[in-house]
């Protein structure tokens, strides 16, 4: 029994040995969560006045944040969080709360199933906390015994995984093309840019029934949105909701639903919603692998219209003259 | 938490380092099967009392058998055992089935028939552990297994948890035995057991979960793919499959032999095999030996002349199609295999022996294309056993026949292999290469003939393989723990 044991433990130094190599060959990590480390340093240290996007990875595929700037006045510069709906809705806001500062325009724009459902995945979770140890603090306190236990259980695994992948890319980077899901998938805003020029991968699942709210769930999340907004409010920032993109088919579905969730928002979570979700359906073709990413032209359609449902508000309603919401370059101020 | 997830890996070290560290054999089983039962629940406590009760009757049953001289009354306990476990079987398996089949029947003669629709939970595990004891009864009945007075070993037997959602179904003479004695340490077996386990979980996590998306890729909306990326995606599942339920038997397996006790053999390179009655020799061995002995030489096997024979293997080929799943696809698999057999039985030619070296010690022209022949048949019945409907089955095989236009079609199947993905085809056809050049070891991994360093380098290419390719926390279930 000694002697088995004494192999195993030998075997296990050995392959520390490899680890410790292999390890060193993923440095810089280009994990797709890796991302968060620029976008949270993008929050820290970007200049203002700015427009913080808050959401999952529907707003990270969805928007160009430079057409946005663009169509707003000079110097308004516009940083995009989206990252990724698993992180859920109470992470996301924490992680944005943490870095908005006073005059700030939020605008929130998660996908409605971080809305409308408990989206955590510990294991994405725990992924961000191993690159950016700070965002433990985000983690909601019912969400943290389950973190725990993923990050015991799981996130071993998951982390040797993507060790072994990233030092595979770096050796043989032709082996990473075409991916979207990198951390140098990302522009300096914070787009995910990889999959617009890019062939659809997956086309929308047509055939998906109604959904079916998570009672508990969703009023759970406009809790939370109530919360952050108020918050928000109190150190002088300004929040605004956007609809997300939905392929049209999920819309044609669920079109009641979407609209009783924006006036729920907007009533309920006390958060005032700008756009319109009809405007912002968009064919299954525009779509790159899920029913949220988009890709080509409707990127910029989308930009262009948060842009203008931007412009749109006046910036004083809020009765924070410091919360310097930005207006189309048309319109002087 | 399956025998893939790192907290199995911290149960199975806690039951091993108590199982050693005990050194009363009472203590020991005890520890065993409490372990099991845990094990079982925490999948699913709902159905411990269904374990436990198929456990206590079956034994119970074992013991009429062995105690009543009479032989009627030891045929009526045999019977009433036997259908115990069956009616159990049946109700959660098949009362859907068998309504929903009755119902279509009913209306197809006319009649308005509208049978209730069941949706009962399929408790895991359950076709394994009912015919494990299902097999005691029989063994016993026959005075092939003395009938254990020990109602801790029977339950450790039908319990035991490497074995207990998916098999293999060792027999009672060969299990019962080795839970009853104390069993020494052996570095030897602990270490044969160990590279087991790291094939087993090579070809689960590395090969077969990696496969899913192709598989998927290739099936999710066939009306829309071309005949070769549907071969190709039927030649994948081929692979996903065996390597997935071998993958747990090599686990499980290997799990045995760190706790000395050593479990039947499951599959033997059944892919090598020359004709379809080889791969059934090879393929889930204890279970197409369960069948063999129970029902195929109860039916009268070849004793008979060639048409006994011929129902013989037909029903027991259906029989076993339709052990693994209540569905008329899983009937037609079945049925398409024992027409496979009949026909090599029919031959009369010699069939290999699982313990027989596949494709034989040279491999002949001839042999290579035997046994390409039989994987293409094997591939094609799988087409059945994986697609939902028969609809779906025949309207696959058929798109499979559709001739290529051009030479972009028979590049189309690249496509299951975007980016990094690459490396899984390379990992595969090594796979195969491996298994085939490793044919006559039980393992692949047994490179006893290597120097140390060689077999170090090779168990570590495997694990750094399993890590990079593995797609940790996909949540694939092994697919037999469905049946």
């Amino acid at each position: 029994m000694k002697a088995f044991l004494k192999l195993m433990l030998v075997f296990a130094v050995v392959q520390a040995g490899v680890l410790f190599v292999v390890f060193l060959m993923s440095l810089p990590p280009d994990n797709y969560r890796a991302a968060a480390i620029d976008k949270q340093r993008l929050l820290r240290e970007t200049p203002s006045p700015r427009i913080v996007l808050v959401g999952g990875s529907s707003l990270a595929f969805g928007i160009d944040s430079p057409t946005i700037e663009r169509e707003l006045q000079p110097g308004c510069r516009v940083i995009n969080m989206g990252l990724h709906a698993g992180l859920g809705l109470d992470f996301i806001l924490n992680e944005a709360a943490d870095g908005v500062r006073q005059g700030d325009v939020i605008v929130l724009s998660p996908g409605y199933d971080v809305i409308w459902f408990d989206t955590v995945q510990y294991v994405d979770m725990g992924e961000v906390i191993r690159f950016v140890p700070r965002a433990a603090s985000y983690v909601a306190p019912h969400d943290r015994w389950a973190l725990v236990k993923s990050m015991a259980l799981e996130q071993p695994l998951v982390t040797l995984h993507d060790i072994a992948v990233t030092s595979l890319h770096n050796v043989v980077p032709r082996l990473a093309a075409h991916g979207v899901y990198y951390r140098s998938s990302f522009n300096s805003h914070g787009d995910n840019v990889a999959a617009r020029d890019l062939d659809q991968y997956f086309e929308p699942d047509r055939e998906l029934p109604p959904v079916e709210v998570e009672t508990v769930a969703y009023r759970r999340n406009l809790r939370a949105l109530k919360e952050f907004a108020e918050e928000m409010r109190r150190r002088g920032a300004c929040v605004f909701f956007a609809p997300a993109p939905l392929d049209e088919h999920r819309y044609a579905e669920n079109s009641d639903l979407v609209h009783r969730t924006l006036e729920d928002i907007d009533d309920v979570a006390g958060v005032k919603v700008i756009g319109s979700a009809a405007d912002e359906v968009f064919s299954a073709e525009s779509f790159y692998d899920t029913s949220e990413h988009l890709r080509g032209e409707a990127v910029f359609e989308h930009s262009r219209r948060l842009a203008a449902a931007l412009a749109a508000v006046d910036a004083t309603f809020e009765g924070h003259a410091e919360c310097r919401c930005p207006s189309s370059r048309t319109v002087p101020r | 938490m399956g025998p893939v997830a790192v907290g199995f890996y911290l149960f199975f070290a806690v039951v091993f380092a108590g199982y050693w560290a005990l050194d009363n054999v009472t203590a020991r089983k005890l520890l065993l099967l409490g372990s099991s039962y845990v094990f079982y629940a925490l999948f699913d406590v709902r159905f411990l009392g269904l374990l436990a009760g198929a456990t206590v009757v079956g034994f119970v049953a074992g013991r009429l058998i062995a105690d009543t001289e009479n032989s009627r009354r030891r045929r009526a306990v045999l019977v009433v055992g036997i259908l115990s476990c069956l009616t159990v079987l049946a109700v959660f398996k098949y009362l859907g089935f068998f309504f929903e089949s009755a119902g279509l029947l009913l209306r197809s003669l006319g009649f308005a028939a509208d049978p209730p629709t069941l949706h009962l939970v399929l408790p895991i595990g359950i076709s394994f552990y009912l015919f494990k004891v299902m097999s005691y009864l029989i063994d016993v009945f026959r005075g092939k297994t003395e009938p254990t007075r020990s109602l801790l070993d029977f339950s450790t037997y039908v319990a035991f948890f490497p074995q207990l959602l998916a098999g293999p179904i060792d027999r009672p003479a060969d299990l019962i035995p080795q839970i009853a004695e104390k069993r020494e340490f052996d570095y030897a077996l602990a270490v044969r057991g160990s590279r087991q386990v790291l094939w087993g979980i090579f070809k689960k996590v590395a090969i077969a979960d990696g496969l899913i998306w192709s598989v998927s890729r290739a099936f999710g909306d066939w009306r829309q793919e071309s005949g070769t990326v549907l071969l190709a995606g039927a030649v994948l599942f081929s692979f996903q499959i065996y390597c997935d339920f071998s993958g747990y038997t090599d686990i499980s397996s290997g799990l045995s032999k760190l706790l000395g006790i050593t479990t039947v053999r499951n599959f033997a390179y059944p892919y090598f095999s020359a004709n379809v009655a080889e791969f059934w020799r090879r393929w889930n061995i204890s279970i197409s030996s369960w069948f063999r002995d129970y029902v195929y030489i109860s039916l009268g096997g070849s004793r008979f002349g060639r048409v006994r024979l011929v129902v013989s293997v037909m029903v027991t080929f259906i029989l076993s199609g339709l052990w693994h799943g209540a569905n008329y696809t899983f009937l037609a698999w079945g049925a398409l295999l024992g027409v496979g057999v009949s026909a090599t039985a029919l031959r009369g030619r010699p069939v290999l022996r699982a313990e027989d070296t596949p494709g034989g010690e040279r491999l002949t022209v001839a042999g290579a294309v035997r046994i390409l022949a039989t994987f293409g048949f094997i591939t094609l019945s799988w087409v059945f056993f994986r697609s939902p409907t028969i609809g779906d089955a025949v309207g696959i095989l058929q798109a499979m026949l559709v001739l290529p236009g051009d030479v972009s079609e028979l590049l189309a199947p690249l496509a299951l292999f975007p980016g990094t993905r690459k490396v899984l085809l390379v990992a595969l056809v090594a796979f195969v290469a491996i298994e085939w050049v490793q044919r006559r070891h039980e393992c692949p991994l047994d490179l006893a003939t290597w120097p140390r360093a060689g077999r170090w380098l090779a168990y570590t290419g495997v694990l750094w393989t399993t890590i990079l390719l593995g797609q940790p926390l996909l949540g694939a279930r092994f697919i037999y723990f469905d049946f």
